[in-house]
């Protein structure tokens, strides 16, 4: 019966279109289009008689910022007008130059992350770390890495403690279980965007447009594993404190109102470096490295130890995954 | 007649020649022979090295002994003391060291060489560099080890890519008491604005969880 209606009305709506040779939509979204391309074209003009060289004022580049594309349809000279603007606005906003670079991800390479339960102790250094590298919002606090405190012998989350403050750790019967973005494969995240502000890129590295987030939160409610966090304020780092050395989908400073998470410190794996996280870690219990890599540290323990991924059954196939000695 | 002798005088000269060097030959190359062996003696042949290290992938190790060890070389104090290898109370500069490593049944020379003091000792009283120490830890603690040359465990430093440096086993774990002490932790995170701790009842150990507080912050200003 339902079927036999639906049909119907498909064949009446048909009927009318071609009745009229054109509907009310398809003209409305024609003249839409036509008006905002006029009102691009002007503005374009006048952003690029302001962008060009260093007098681009502050008006110029807030209109510049307002007709960005969205990253991954930017040219290649549209993106570097974006990186000098974002860098004149980082100047005039912090008083600091720093430096935001377009790395690409690099050939064969897909980031993989392991980490070691038996080793890590709990000391938070790597969420510290990670604070200073990724120009993270000292007030109100915005961190990538949540460590959890976990009852030995159970995986039940609800039970964890986020905020234990003991005064050695780590504490008799716990365990620590560091939880951050997992770059998951088939990232739940990325479905849920409405404005496709947040996608996967070659190297496995799920990243944000900051400037294409429309600050929804839809993403939030999407990732099982808490790892994205939301700028509800401005984000406030000490003048002295921010990290110069940026790149787009990275650490740049973000502004009020978009969602951030980590990234694998992008700005310092694709130029070879170890993630923040694995540099800061006194204990060794990070391992990074390059999945399609057969001799890199990662594969050895991928194929030599028993291994977990957290919310394993929810099929987001997460690379980050956990082992014991 | 007479050319013919001294021809025969000639040859019998570099005869008796020949004869004095071959004599002498064995001797040199017994020399040589000798150093190599007695290098061999002293430290440990490739081929008792364990394979893994073999068939790791290439690593280099953060140096250690010249940089770190403030007391290197240890031969500078040693050299004019007669080595001594029974056990006793340690002094002066030794005084400090606690010794708990494999729970008192080891000492000082069970991983320091007796004579040659700038170098560690394997079982088979092989001399080990300060800055391979990995192969004496190895000994007893092979699967570390083995995990050790692949990524398994301990640290490596510098980048993701390109030259695998790690840290030796010493740069973690103190060899006298490898036993790593527990540490204050960094501070924990914030509770956002408008949140509190809550225990939750379910936790024996004080707890917290995030839940919404009542309305009566509403008029404060929600920054967060």
């Amino acid at each position: 019966m339902d079927t036999e209606k639906t049909m119907g009305q498909a064949d009446m709506t048909s009927a009318k279109k071609s009745s009229t040779g054109i509907t009310r939509r398809s003209l409305l979204k024609k003249m839409g289009i036509a008006g905002a391309t006029a009102v691009a074209t002007t503005a374009a003009g006048t952003v690029a008689a302001n962008v060009s060289g260093e007098n681009a004022t502050e008006f110029g580049d807030a209109v510049g910022e307002f007709f960005q594309d969205h990253y991954q349809k930017m040219s290649k000279q549209e993106i570097e007008e974006a990186l000098a603007r974002l860098e004149r606005q980082y100047k005039r906003k912090y008083g600091v130059e720093v430096k935001v670079d377009n790395t690409p991800p690099q050939p064969n390479v897909l980031y993989g992350y392991a980490l070691n339960i038996s080793k890590c102790k709990g000391y938070r250094k790597c969420v510290d770390a990670c604070v200073t590298e990724n120009n993270q919002s000292r007030d109100p606090q915005v961190q990538f890495i949540r460590v959890l405190e976990m009852n030995k012998g159970s995986m039940n989350l609800e039970e964890s403690d986020h905020y234990y403050n003991p005064e050695l750790v780590p504490q008799e019967g716990k365990f620590y279980l560091p939880v951050q973005c997992m770059q998951c494969e088939n990232p739940p995240c990325v479905n849920a965007c409405p404005t496709k502000a947040t996608w996967k890129e070659p190297d496995g590295i799920v990243a944000i447009d900051y400037n294409w987030c429309i600050g929804c939160r839809y993403c939030m409610t999407a990732c099982p594993y808490w790892a994205r966090h939301f700028n509800w304020s401005e984000p406030e780092i000490p003048q002295e404190e921010i990290n110069p050395v940026t790149h787009y989908l990275g650490n740049r400073p973000r502004p009020k109102g978009v969602v951030e998470k980590c990234y694998f410190c992008v700005q310092r794996t694709r130029k070879d470096q170890q993630p923040a996280c694995q540099e800061a870690c006194p204990t060794g219990a990070r391992v990074f490295g390059n999945l399609l890599d057969p001799k890199s540290e990662i594969r050895y323990i991928l194929e030599n130890k028993t291994v977990f991924r957290l919310k394993e059954d929810l099929g987001t196939e997460p690379k980050f995954w956990y082992f014991t000695d | 007649m007479k050319a013919l002798l001294e021809r025969k005088k000639r040859v019998g000269l570099v005869m008796i020649g020949l004869i004095f060097c071959a004599l002498w030959f064995p001797l040199f190359a017994a020399e040589e022979e000798d150093e190599e062996e007695e290098e061999e003696e002293i430290s440990i042949p490739m081929e008792e090295i364990l394979s893994f290290e073999k068939h790791a992938p290439a690593f280099m190790v953060k140096l250690r002994k010249e940089e770190e060890l403030d007391a290197f070389p240890c031969m500078d104090c040693h050299e004019d003391e007669e080595p001594n290898p029974t056990e006793r109370e340690l002094e002066e500069d030794h005084e400090d060291l606690v010794l708990e490593h494999g729970g008192g049944r080891f000492w000082c020379i069970t991983c320091h060489h007796l004579e040659q003091r700038d170098y560690l000792t394997s079982l088979k009283n092989k001399r080990i560099d300060f800055d391979q120490s990995y192969r004496l830890c190895g000994q007893c603690h092979f699967q570390r080890q083995k995990d050790w040359f692949f990524g398994g465990h301990g640290k490596r430093v510098g980048n993701w890519k390109g030259d695998r440096e790690l840290y030796l086993c010493t740069e973690c774990h103190n060899p006298h008491s490898p036993a790593i002490e527990p540490i204050p932790p960094n501070p924990p995170p914030k509770v956002r604005k408008g949140l509190e701790y809550v225990p939750t009842k379910h936790h024996k150990h004080v707890n917290v969880w995030e839940k919404y507080l009542p309305n009566q912050n509403k008029e404060e200003d929600h920054g967060h």
